[in-house]
């Protein structure tokens, strides 16, 4: 680490309305990571603004910030990210016990979201018994499990077969369609085309792209 | 409540993450269970050894000074006056002068010629009222010296008396024939002569009948029993200074003409010896747990790093540095409990081993329970620390991106 500071991103204004379905569209290095991990709450800019469902994110500590991503972001990674050594339903159950949700409102909700993902007949399977589309499936369940504002989905089709990606993509229209807004990261300009608005951010400057056909 | 699920959920992770790694974790909690398991087993020896000791030194009479008295060429013994001077020391509830010596037992065509003889006195029953198992002691009436009344061990009995029912039976002892009025009980404790195969068993007769035998005119061994209240080393001092007046001695000659055993100061200090060696071996046996402690905050530093994608996942899902840091101080006192628990237990079949082996009674000492458990939490918690701290304040960017 250098002592001399990098600006990743330069003079980012960007206002995503509740309900949208927006795809931040760049190549590796264009800053869409940093982006990626200022929305998510992971990081903090170093200068300027981040709101977030009325609240001020700059300035947070680190357990403030943990309450933010628990309760209004859900995460979705390109490769999962499914703790191994537990079950799907485990899995998709861990933002629900760090947000000390009781236990019975716990399984049911886990119940429900798998069976959103249509997955209720692998509850108790292991991330190793799924398939690519099935583990990023339980990955979505656990990311809309505990109501967050934001579903959050890094390059969300970068590890699956194209099939299967497009499976995922159907998955979102229907999340988008009951509400959830999304906000999904990629280099795939294919995928981005999903989206409802299209944001495409090139040396951490970004311009607003063509709307995609909805 | 919150916190109870919190904790409830992170101890079933550390066993579910403790599962998932057999060997490493059996291997880090070898290092506890040796140090809990030799200062267990250390302790509980030393206790045993010291506690039956003590034990016999208890049955020997606590809230009791023996007072042996040789005398002077001059004045031999103690008189019947000697006894009442000092019976009228203060502190003193009562005194009990015993003699002994030996003889030859007949009994139909039996002769048995190496019988102990003990001269007791109607108090001494009193202060060991456990001494009789059945029959009866002496009253005040066969304290004379005349009446000639005897209680009987069970050796005296099957080598002696052949077996029979023994109360009311007359025997011969040193030409004078006895009846027995009581059996003594079996003495587990204090490993006499009597059970050495060359004695034919013991015989209990009133002391003064045991003075009329030998040829001692007066009494040598005096009991001096006190009551709870009363210090006993003070009334050590008292006693001696009468033992002085009695026979005329200073302190450059007295130890020539009596002395004075008193069990209640061996007691302490046999109990101070035991509380230094406790400690030292104890002391010397905790290298070893902090041996063991290092070996665990070793492997949860590992176990850290290794997870460091998993503590980044669990941040982005939203929990709490605290909550990182609980589940790896959970985890690692996990650990270090459950090699305390098998230390424990191997400590303890140590000591009952070494108990075996040294020939004295196996204690279990709940302290040392007690101290092992709490040293094993406490390495736990001292040693899971910084692992567990350097955990929770991973930046999940990083700890996402790591592989």
């Amino acid at each position: 680490m250098g002592g001399e500071t990098l600006h990743v991103l330069k003079n980012i204004d960007l206002t995503v309305n509740q309900g949208e379905y927006l795809a931040i569209l760049g190549p590796s290095g264009s800053g869409k990571s940093t982006l990626m991990n200022i929305i998510g709450c992971l990081d903090v800019p170093t200068s300027g603004e981040y709101w977030l469902h009325g609240k001020r994110i700059a300035g947070m500590d680190e357990t403030e910030l943990s309450h933010i991503r628990g309760s209004e972001i859900g995460f979705i990674f390109q490769s999962y990210y499914l703790l191994q050594k537990q079950t799907a339903a485990e899995n998709v159950e861990l933002p629900l016990l760090y947000a000390n949700v009781p236990d019975r409102q716990r399984k049911a909700r886990v119940r429900e979201v798998m069976d959103l993902v249509g997955l209720s007949d692998k509850m108790y399977h292991y991330p190793n018994q799924l398939s690519g589309g099935q583990q990023q499936r339980v990955a979505i369940a656990r990311a809309v499990a505990n109501h967050p504002s934001i579903l959050l989905a890094d390059e969300p089709t970068g590890a699956l077969d194209q099939r299967t990606g497009e499976q995922v993509m159907r998955l979102f229209h229907e999340l988008n369609d009951e509400g959830n807004t999304i906000i999904m990261i990629t280099h795939d300009s294919k995928i981005a085309a999903h989206a409802r608005r299209i944001v495409k951010i090139l040396d951490g400057v970004i311009s607003e792209g063509v709307l995609a056909d909805a | 409540m919150k916190s109870i699920t919190i904790i409830r959920q992170s101890i079933s992770m550390a066993l579910s993450n403790i599962k998932s790694n057999k060997m490493r974790s059996f291997l880090t909690m070898l290092g506890i269970v040796i140090g809990v398991a030799s200062v267990i087993g250390l302790i509980t020896i030393v206790q045993s050894v010291t506690g039956s000791v003590m034990d016999q030194f208890e049955s020997l009479g606590a809230g009791t000074l023996t007072i042996n008295a040789q005398g002077t060429v001059l004045h031999h013994g103690l008189t019947d006056n000697d006894i009442a001077k000092i019976k009228a020391v203060d502190g003193v509830d009562a005194v009990s002068p015993s003699a002994s010596t030996s003889g030859t037992a007949v009994y139909n065509n039996t002769v048995a010629d190496a019988v102990t003889i003990q001269g007791k006195d109607a108090v001494y029953f009193q202060h060991n009222d456990d001494t009789i198992q059945s029959g009866r002691y002496f009253n005040a009436a066969e304290m004379t010296g005349e009446t000639n009344v005897a209680i009987v061990d069970t050796d005296f009995i099957s080598n002696v008396l052949g077996g029979t029912s023994a109360l009311g039976t007359k025997f011969i002892l040193n030409g004078y024939t006895y009846k027995v009025i009581g059996i003594k009980t079996n003495d587990s404790s204090v490993s006499s002569s009597s059970s050495s195969s060359d004695n034919d068993g013991t015989v209990i007769i009133p002391y003064k009948n045991v003075l009329k035998m030998s040829v001692a005119k007066n009494v040598s061994t005096l009991e001096v029993y006190y009551s709870d209240d009363v210090d006993s080393d003070e009334l050590q001092t008292r006693l001696e200074s009468v033992l002085k007046e009695i026979y005329e001695v200073t302190d450059d000659n007295e130890d020539e003409a009596f002395s004075i055993m008193n069990m209640e100061s061996l007691m302490s200090t046999m109990s101070s010896i035991e509380t230094m060696l406790s400690t030292m071996l104890g002391g010397i046996a905790s290298i070893a747990l902090l041996v063991g402690g290092i070996g665990i905050m070793n492997m949860m530093l590992v176990s850290v790093s290794e997870r460091t994608k998993e503590i980044g996942l669990r941040k982005a899902l939203g929990a709490e540095p605290s909550r990182i840091q609980m589940q790896f101080l959970i985890e690692s006192i996990t650990l270090s409990l459950m090699g305390g628990f098998i230390g424990i237990v191997l400590g303890l079949v140590i000591a009952a081993i070494g108990a075996n082996l040294l020939d004295t009674t196996f204690k279990v000492s709940y302290g040392a329970i007690l101290l092992g458990a709490g040293f094993s939490a406490g390495v736990g918690i001292i040693f899971g620390w910084m692992p567990a701290k350097r955990a929770s304040a991973l930046n999940p960017i990083d700890a996402l991106r790591s592989e």
